[in-house]
């Protein structure tokens, strides 16, 4: 028969365990699940190396690495709009300089515009 | 907003600044002083390309100013002209002239094109191609 003065009941009902963070946990488990993998595919894992795809996710856990990315998409962008606008410029004075140049070959622009026009030498 | 919007905004938005004080800046620039200076940097011509096509403009001079003259009277006489077969008359003077000028200047811009390198006198005739006044779109002018 269960006595109610029993304590056990409320103390399991009340017990917490709260484990402390583990530094690089992610990063192990990974670590394994690697080896593991290599493990099942025959390969003999090399103590000596790292697996490379175990430092690549660590990589990815590197804190710096988003926004480094951000700002070298930044600095790309910039560079891109630079770009775009040395060869938008580049487009609109050649069309410019084309059709002035043609202004002095076409007789029918020449008298289009009804300038006085001169038949320019070199 | 999550990181990646913010950041996809922000590369957005600098890229449109770039682009925007780049054009600013660049319109503030000296033009180019003239057409065969401009046609000099543009197509890299070398002294005797540019002392050749500055004897085939002189050459074609006086042939364009004649041409000038011709639809001046023609659009002139085109422009009197007071009875229906008068008026039919002067305007088929002036499309057979105009076509004669057309001609005559796409012939010239073509031997100008000849003169530069092949890829350049390709990419003169299509800059150039398209703003004569008499322009059929039956072909392109193209090197012959």
């Amino acid at each position: 028969m269960k006595d109610p003065r029993d304590p056990l009941s409320s103390a399991l009902q009340s017990w917490r365990h709260e484990p402390s963070p583990a530094p690089g946990f992610n990063a192990a488990v990974h670590e394994r699940i690697l080896a593991g993998q290599g493990n099942s595919h025959d390969i003999a894992p090399d103590s000596a190396s790292p697996v490379p795809r175990a430092r690549f996710a660590l990589a990815l856990d590197f804190r710096l690495s988003l926004p480094l990315a951000a700002c070298l998409a930044v600095l790309l962008a910039g560079a891109a709009g630079v770009s775009g606008a040395f060869i938008f410029h580049r487009t609109q004075t050649s069309d410019r300089m084309a059709l002035a140049y043609v202004r002095t070959v076409d007789p029918l622009l020449m008298t289009a515009s009804r300038a006085g026009h001169t038949h320019s030498q070199p | 907003m999550n990181f990646s919007v913010r950041h996809l905004l922000l590369a957005v938005a600098t890229a449109s600044l770039a682009f925007g004080l780049t054009i600013w800046l660049l319109q503030n620039r000296p033009a180019p002083a003239d057409e065969q200076a401009w046609m000099r940097s543009e197509f890299k011509l070398t002294l005797a390309q540019e002392t050749e096509i500055a004897r085939l403009h002189a050459e074609y001079q006086p042939i364009c100013a004649e041409h000038c003259a011709q639809v001046l009277n023609a659009r002139e006489k085109l422009t009197r002209a007071v009875s229906a077969a008068d008026k039919t008359a002067a305007q088929a003077d002036l499309t057979r002239l105009e076509a004669v000028c057309g001609e005559a200047t796409r012939d010239h811009l073509q031997r100008v094109a000849a003169v530069m390198d092949p890829e350049q006198g390709e990419r003169f005739l299509s800059l150039v191609g398209p703003k004569v006044a008499a322009q059929t779109h039956d072909a392109p002018l193209g090197l012959k």
